[in-house]
């Protein structure tokens, strides 16, 4: 059990490199805010000027971020045995990216292009869950069988989603 | 008696025949989106705030809570079929709900929870009731100072609690009150780190950030892993036995009185109530050799805290604008899209619309409990649906929902920006809730210090001075404190030494 739990863990090196990102993006943050504008030529106080708390909050982030990098030093982040830094195996790396792929290809590639909600819907479930359920398909042989489903699911979705939403709900699709 | 007269009022309005279709579909909703691991409440509420925009807002707002409601009694299905908890609320039903199913009882525990789960939001019903009006109360001699320190609070104790680092909690609460605060500040609409863009003027919208961070993320969680074919054990009775509570009747009022107060504290959420009711239960039961192998009572008390802690959350987001949990966080956005304000002045400005909450919740009890006992073997069926099916479809709402809000496609990059950011981060163990509240809470807290600090002229004393802020101060630096290993010691050495004084004191003969 104790041995799971060390696993379930990101690195000591891991926590290391994202107290180093913390404290980069805190610094940027904190510089970013002293050098916005203070509205003094508006009569504004140094106490209500715009970057006062993003300041604050910047410098919050650095402190976490210098804790946790010597706390990650102090775990032996130097050492040359670590963990698997994100926890990812191939295998879960290939299913998330081709999950991010297509998800984003959904997202940012087809809608709110010209081509009709439903359409993009269906093209995406289609191509998700076929690729979701291409390895069980393969293994009983029945890909053929798994690409029609996935069509069917794919229309029958796409087509409820819209109905639902913009004609019942009344709410606007991209 | 004005409220009782307000309260019937309320009841009285909602008993017409589209509110129960709205009660009973929402709860059915809730209860099937529960079923599903790795679908959250705050998720739930977040789809279906855009699914209602177009509705009057009492009634989307009942559509909210029911589903909120739902969504949590829902999640202890597979908690005891599957020994998954469908929402982090229900993991501590899984110890001793997995354990009867094994036992072929899981029928018993199901009707074990949904008597838990009713009884716990009735009693939470009844607080929200008495609670809500007497804190907003309260908080009308709160000013900038007061909510300075209950918006830091909330996201510290959030960032304490939620998962196994509070230092990885503190950084997501302080990097959500960060991004809040990208666009037009709400003081002098000077914009803020937007580097020109018009998009990003108008802020980060909590909706969308919220899909991405429960939905897209948790669909990359999901599918991250290999998909498998869930087992399903056999369900015999699901009818509540009343014995059960009547034997147990002092586990559910602690239970009861442990969830509400849970809920009311800004930030700390359902999963905490659930297992802080199981804990206390188990410290005073005489059956402590049955907890974890299928006790009654054990799971009776994390079901009833968990959802004693859904009306305990909306409390505090009623009576402060600080809500108690990031589905209440959710719940509290959906009521200022409809033109609801909550905070001290909502008793003053619309007293009805806290007592047509309270009904609201009854009505989302009721609606659970009818499903509780009619409907349970088909909506079991929920439950052998592939993943590989309801993700994608999930993220197609997801899409719609970032959408629906505002028509703008920004916020649909904004969301699977943030659902993969979220996903990496959650890989590294950095929990999501506390982004969540420090995006519900950064605005106030950005406002209340500064403004705090104009009325004083730069003075930090009355931060400090007033009681309700010294007290909120402590409280929070203490916590913070606290993860300092030499402070750590030297508070346990001093507890200790004071303890074997008193027991000096006493007479008490300690081993």
């Amino acid at each position: 059990m104790d041995a799971e739990t060390e696993d379930a863990r990101p690195s000591a090196r891991a926590d290391l490199y994202g107290g180093l990102v913390w404290i980069a993006l805190g610094t940027a943050i904190a510089i970013g805010s002293w050098n916005m504008d203070r509205l003094e030529r508006l009569g504004v106080s140094f106490f209500t000027a715009p970057g006062l708390v993003p300041g604050v909050l910047g410098l919050m982030v650095v402190l976490c971020g210098v804790v946790m990098a010597l706390r990650a030093l102090a775990e032996g982040a130097l050492a040359r045995e670590q963990r698997p830094p994100l926890l990812l195996t191939a295998d879960t790396l290939k299913r998330v990216g081709v999950t991010l792929f297509l998800c984003v290809g959904f997202a940012v590639g087809l809608v709110g292009h010209g081509v009709p909600f439903w359409i993009a819907a269906a093209l995406y479930l289609f191509a998700q869950i076929a690729m979701l359920q291409y390895p069980e398909r393969k293994q009983r042989g029945e890909i053929g069988r798994g690409l029609l489903v996935s069509a069917v699911v794919a229309i029958i979705a796409a087509g409820t989603v819209s109905f639902v939403f913009q004609e019942i709900f009344l709410v606007r699709l991209p | 008696m004005e409220g009782l007269y307000a309260l019937g009022r309320s009841f009285a309005g909602f008993m017409s025949f589209w509110p129960i279709v709205y009660t009973l579909g929402a709860t059915l909703v809730g209860i099937l989106v529960g079923c599903m691991p790795g679908l959250s409440a705050t998720l739930c509420i977040a789809l279906m705030t855009t699914l209602t925009i177009k509705m009057q807002p009492n009634e989307a707002i009942l559509i909210l809570i029911c589903a909120y409601v739902g969504t949590i009694y829902g999640g202890s299905r597979t908690a005891i079929l599957l020994n998954i908890p469908g929402t982090a609320a229900n993991a501590a039903a899984c110890l001793d709900g997995y354990a009867l199913a094994q036992q072929g009882q899981a029928g018993r525990a199901m009707g074990i929870a949904t008597t838990g789960s009713v009884v716990g939001s009735l009693f939470g019903v009844i607080c929200l009731a008495l609670l809500t009006p007497t804190l907003g109360e309260v908080a009308l001699s709160f000013g900038a100072f007061e909510f300075f320190w209950l918006a830091l609070f909330g996201v510290m104790m959030s960032g304490s609690i939620a998962g196994s680092d509070p230092l990885k909690g503190w950084l997501m609460g302080v990097l959500g009150l960060f991004v809040t605060l990208i666009g037009q500040d709400g003081i002098h609409a000077y914009d803020r780190f937007t580097f020109g863009w018009s998009e990003l003027s108008g802020g980060i919208s909590l909706i969308p950030a919220l899909v991405g961070a429960f939905g897209f993320c948790e669909i990359l969680t999901v599918l991250s892993e290999p998909i498998k074919k869930p087992i399903v054990n056999s369900v015999d009775s699901v009818l509540p036995r009343f014995m059960d509570v009547i034997k147990y009747w002092k586990t559910i009022l602690r239970s009861g009185v442990i969830g509400v107060y849970i809920g009311i504290l800004p930030g700390v959420g359902e999963d905490m109530a659930a297992w802080s009711s199981y804990a206390a239960a188990r410290r005073a039961s005489k059956e402590k050799e049955l907890y974890g192998k299928g006790s009654i009572e054990g799971l009776m008390a994390a079901e009833t805290g968990d959802n004693a802690s859904i009306p305990g959350g909306i409390i505090p987001a009623l009576a402060l604008a600080i809500p108690g949990s990031a589905p209440s966080a959710v719940l509290m956005a959906a009521m200022i899209i409809h033109g609801v304000q909550p905070g001290p002045m909502l008793m003053v400005n619309s007293p009805q619309f806290v007592y047509d909450v309270v009904a609201m919740t009854t009505l989302a009890t009721l609606g659970m409990l009818f499903f509780g006992l009619f409907m349970v073997r088909p909506l079991l069926k929920i439950i052998q649906v592939p993943r590989s099916y309801i993700m994608p479809i999930i993220f197609v709402l997801c899409t719609v929902g970032a959408f629906a809000i505002a028509s703008r496609l920004f916020d649909i990059w904004l969301m699977v920006t943030i659902g993969a950011c979220g996903f990496v981060l959650r890989r590294q163990n950095y929990p999501i809730p506390p982004f969540v509240l420090g995006l519900v809470l950064g605005d106030i807290l950005d406002k209340s210090l500064r403004r705090g600090l104009q009325i004083t002229n730069g003075d930090f004393t009355p931060f400090f001075t007033r009681p309700v802020c010294a007290l909120l101060a402590a409280i929070t630096l203490f916590t913070v404190l606290m993860y300092i290993p030499p402070v750590n010691r030297l508070a346990h050495a001093l507890k200790d030494a004071v303890f074997a004084r008193l027991r000096a004191m006493l007479g008490f003969q300690g081993s």
